[in-house]
């Protein structure tokens, strides 16, 4: 397998800046000719996933959201790289904001899963979309 | 309500609506939503909140309701 390219983004773990984990998302996707309905769909789940950090990381540190491009793919991760332990992704979790986004995502993209991060103790969420 | 015009909407504004909606139904009224087809529908859809409000097509129709 070839790694056509990697994008990536960081940004600070606040509501307000996860518009731009969307539009990051949104540009690559376009540039990339994805059909609309896909766009809208992984600007949700990016969305999503990224809320989740933001919540889980209170505010403080930021969130990652890295995107490679590989053999007709696009994978999408995001992750907290400054090394969060508890993700509100995390399927255990009570209460709509983890389990509930997690399944979101989930219907929009099936093999969207929680995946150890760097170390083994930062969750990540990785799913991935046919660019074809 | 009118999502109309609304481009984007993730969980975050579901719960939004929900709340609203509880309240509304505490003080004896109802909460519905306008919204056609598109990506908001579809989160509500996806999210089976689609069969707990009532949805129209126009504000027309839901206050013809």
């Amino acid at each position: 397998m070839s790694v056509d390219a990697t994008f990536s983004l960081e940004i600070p773990a606040t509501a307000s800046h996860v518009g731009t984990a969307r539009s990051f998302t949104s540009a690559l996707l376009r540039q990339l000719a994805a059909p609309d309905e896909i766009v809208q769909d992984a600007k949700l789940a990016v969305s999503e996933a990224c809320s989740d950090a933001v919540v889980a990381l209170q505010g403080r540190g930021s969130v990652r959201l890295r995107a490679t491009a590989l053999d007709g793919r696009l994978i999408l991760e995001i992750d907290a790289p400054g090394g969060l332990r508890h993700s509100g992704l995390d399927p255990s979790a009570p209460g709509l904001s983890g389990p509930g986004r997690l399944e979101l995502v989930r219907s929009l993209f099936a093999d969207a899963d929680l995946a150890g991060g760097p170390g083994g103790s930062v969750p990540r969420l990785r799913f991935s979309i046919a660019l074809d | 309500m009118n999502l109309g015009e609304v481009g984007f909407m993730d969980s975050s504004g579901l719960g939004v609506l929900v709340a609203g909606l509880k309240r509304a139904r505490e003080a004896g009224g109802e909460m519905a939503l306008v919204c056609r087809e598109g990506p908001t529908y579809k989160v509500l859809a996806i999210t089976g909140l689609d069969r707990v409000f009532p949805i129209y097509d126009s504000v027309d129709d839901a206050v013809g309701s």
